[in-house]
């Protein structure tokens, strides 16, 4: 809400998560890919591992340990440490190609698109390192809709530009950090309240609640659970990794849409 | 980069307006972009003449004419100019028959007083870039042949010389080069005096060759005995030793206006031809090729400045050297790198190589790329070829599967039954492994003495090369020129070059070479003119002698010859 004759936020804009919105797979899962194509096999193993530890913090996480989401993120980057940019782009652009878009929710792709049309800005928030959320929003753009803006990760570099395995701050973690996206908004005068947001698991909970038209898509069962309780539009497809017909995405109308 | 209004200006098209060049080495690598880049870009200039050597069965200018009809390294002008090549060729370029060995470059004299007079410079190009050349052909090319291109250019209106070397007459040092050169003074810092370094060198090579009665045996004693005198001066081999001598011995003449121009690693086009053309084997060829290899441990200093240049980058710096040349602005050297705006790394070079041959093997039909080879990225050693325990390992291996297979017999090792039934098959089956298994036993043997070869430059020294000159000279073009020969390293985004120009133009135009097969010429292309060739019957360039056309059979790849720097 702005005063009368001050520059309010005047743009509308549709987020969505890479992970679980957009594909299937948890950003820890993308830093195994890279990590079990580091140039030596020593880095390889030890890679592979603090990965699928990682992976099962994270189950620790959601089933309510109390662990704070970002830690997992922060030790799913880390197996990262000693690889080049190149190789963090190459890769990256390897796995957006060949594991995201070829099992992209086709679904999501043309919410996207409606969004679009719509005059939504449209935000990617990824959870992946910003080499992987980048190639994604740029090879999907190729044939199909754009991101206006990518929020990813981001790793730390040292002189010979190679990571150091920390991420920069602030970290983008499971759950969308409040303030991060309201600085985010007054950057780039989004009105939160007239925005759509999409959300695919419990941890999306604070994104979706901050905007005024919530989404939830493929939800899991916590998810799916409030959605019902506050009335939010579910897009549930027959075949989670193929395109198919959505089954109430006709009942879906964001312009009237559901609020909190 | 902006113009730099405290220096005059260099309009290069209008320098080299009118002006008539003639070009050694037209026939290699840097010549052919270096004359199509003249040709496209300076449509002004005057008259180029290409120095060529003619063969028994084809004279200079049907060889010459053969390029321009059919060397991919000459596609952009016919495409660009289509059926009206010939039209301007015969009104630019001109073609004499020599050779860099012989005195004056082999030109009869009445031509070379004809030339002269319109002649405003030479550009030597023409060059042996072997590592380990037999030093009584190295010298005879590099120093002797800058020394005829200089007594040429001495007898010409513009008494100039363009004479184009190498970054590595830097020798066995680390760290920033300069843009000078002290005749007499070597790359490890004795004085010398390059006038008697010729004359014992030469002698050096008489005396062996007297010595060894078998010409490969004396050939073997040359390079021994021609390396280890480099390496005392502080050169790593005969190409930088030959090379660092033609400089000083040209730069000590008082008779001719020299610059030098210093390319480093000169590879894969950008844009002219065409992104990634290549000639020959270069020296990241090999590099790469033994990146796709099961030979994962390479023998490089991961830090250390892998100083590529493309060769129509080389080009320009060329061009932009030339024009001050004329200008009588020149500096005495330009050394064409990349390290010091740019720099770019072996370990970089590793990393981005297997990449991209990941990629590639990740599409493969064959299994054992796709499951294996696509796994084994390569990685920096950090140690030095001579200390690679892997190579002499795997050679001393496969040599003896072989020997293993090669002495298999069927009569001897195979009991009668198994004999009579698959004796014949097995027989066979050994047979076809003892070859494959020498074959690569051969391969680790060449990759071990390249290896060898190279470490000097991947591994023991790390130049940075000062790059001053050049970068001044772009500092004066103006915005149009700027884009067409400024130097534009700086910018160069070393990935994409690595990964989509470079090594997809290796794959194509160098890679096969290695492999023993034969690089195509481009489909037949008709000039529908004959180029003029000059000759002492030629009285005048409106008589030149011509030559019946020779497009349309192949001719062999560049050779290790002198027109091919």
């Amino acid at each position: 809400m702005t005063s009368e004759g001050q520059a309010g936020p005047v743009r509308r804009a549709a987020f969505f998560r890479l992970e679980g919105v957009m594909h299937p797979a948890a950003a820890w899962q993308g830093a195994a890919y890279l990590a079990s194509n580091a140039a030596s096999m020593r880095k390889r193993l030890f890679g592979l591992g603090r990965a699928a530890f990682s992976g099962a913090l994270r189950g620790v996480s959601l089933a309510g340990a109390g662990l704070a989401g970002a830690e997992s993120t922060r030790l799913a980057c880390e197996v990262l440490e000693g690889f080049s940019r190149d190789r963090l782009e190459v890769l990256g652009e390897d796995y957006a190609r060949d594991v995201l878009l070829a099992e992209v929710r086709e679904e999501a792709v043309r919410l996207v698109e409606g969004a679009r049309r719509d005059g939504y800005l449209t935000v990617l928030l990824a959870e992946s390192i910003a080499p992987v959320a980048d190639a994604f929003a740029r090879l999907l753009a190729k044939d199909g809709p754009a991101f206006d803006v990518v929020l990813a990760n981001r790793l730390e570099l040292d002189a010979k530009h190679h990571a150091t395995g920390a991420l920069l701050e602030p970290v983008v973690g499971p759950e969308i950090d409040p303030r991060r996206l309201r600085e985010l908004a007054e950057e780039q005068q989004i009105d939160l309240a007239r925005s759509r947001a999409y959300g695919h698991a419990r941890a999306d909970l604070v994104l979706l609640g901050l905007v005024g038209q919530p989404c939830a898509i493929e939800p899991d069962r916590e998810l799916a659970r409030v959605a019902r309780d506050l009335d939010w539009p579910i897009v549930r497809t027959a075949k989670p990794f193929e395109a198919s017909p959505v089954t109430s995405l006709d009942t879906l109308d964001h312009d009237e849409g559901a609020s909190l | 980069m902006s113009i730099d209004r405290s220096l005059p200006e260099l309009p290069i098209r209008e320098t080299l307006r009118g002006k008539h060049v003639l070009v050694t080495g037209f026939t290699g690598f840097l010549g052919k972009v270096l004359v199509a880049m003249l040709l496209e870009r300076v449509p002004e200039i005057g008259r180029i003449t290409l120095l060529a050597r003619g063969k028994k069965t084809q004279p200079a200018a049907a060889r010459v004419r053969h390029l321009f009809e059919r060397s991919p390294g000459l596609r952009n002008l016919r495409d660009r100019h289509g059926d009206r090549l010939g039209e301007l060729l015969a009104s630019r370029v001109d073609v004499v028959a020599g050779d860099v060995r012989d005195p004056l470059c082999g030109i009869d004299p009445r031509v070379v007083d004809r030339l002269g007079a319109s002649l405003d410079c030479v550009i030597h190009v023409a060059g042996l870039t072997d590592f380990e050349p037999d030093p009584v052909e190295g010298i005879a090319v590099n120093v002797r042949g800058a020394l005829h291109a200089a007594d040429l250019a001495a007898r010409t209106r513009g008494r100039r010389l363009l004479h184009v070397s190498t970054s590595f007459v830097a020798g066995n040092v680390s760290g920033h080069v300069p843009e000078t050169l002290e005749p007499g003074l070597s790359a490890n810092g004795t004085r010398f005096s390059p006038r008697d370094e010729l004359a014992s060198m030469e002698s050096l090579c008489d005396a062996t060759s007297r010595r060894f009665p078998d010409a490969v045996e004396a050939k073997k004693a040359r390079i021994e005995r021609g390396t280890l005198r480099a390496q005392a001066l502080g050169w790593p081999n005969l190409y930088t030793y030959t090379k660092a001598l033609a400089e000083h011995l040209v730069a000590m003449r008082g008779d001719v206006e020299t610059t030098f121009v210093r390319p480093a690693i000169v590879e894969c086009a950008r844009e002219l031809p065409f992104a990634g053309w290549n000639e020959g084997v270069n020296t990241s060829g090999p590099l790469v090729w033994l990146v796709g290899t099961v030979h994962r441990r390479m023998p490089f200093a991961e830090d250390h400045c892998f100083d590529v240049v493309p060769v129509d980058s080389v080009a320009r710096g060329t061009i932009l050297a030339l024009a001050e040349l004329l200008r009588g602005e020149q500096a005495r050297v330009y050394q064409l790198a990349s390290g010091d705006t740019n720099r770019f790394t072996f370990g970089r070079a590793v990393d981005l190589t297997s990449l991209v041959r990941r990629r590639e093997y990740a599409r493969s039909d064959d299994p054992f790329e796709r499951l294996v080879l696509r796994h084994l990225d390569s990685v920096v050693h950090d140690r030095g070829a001579d200390e690679d325990p892997w190579l002499p390992a795997a050679k001393k291996l496969t040599r003896g599967v072989r020997d293993l297979f090669s002495s298999f017999k069927a009569e001897h090792h195979l009991p009668t039954s198994v004999r009579e039934r698959w004796g014949a098959e097995i027989t066979k089956f050994a047979q076809k492994q003892a070859k494959e298994w020498g074959s690569a036993s051969r391969t680790i043997g060449q990759v071990a003495e390249m290896l060898r070869m190279y470490q000097p430059f991947v591994f023991d020294n790390d130049l940075e090369l000062d790059t001053s000159h050049v970068r001044r000279a772009t500092e004066r073009l103006g915005p149009e020129e700027r884009a067409l020969f400024g130097w534009d390293l700086a910018s160069l985004d070393w990935r994409d070059y690595w990964m989509n120009v470079h090594v997809p133009g290796l794959d194509k135009w160098s890679l096969p070479i290695l492999r023993g097969e034969r690089i195509p010429d481009d489909p037949i292309f008709a000039l529908g003119t004959e180029l003029p060739e000059l000759t002492a019957a030629s009285h005048d360039r409106t008589e030149p002698r011509r030559v019946r056309a020779h497009g349309t059979t192949d001719e062999a790849s560049p050779e290790a010859s002198p027109d091919a720097e």
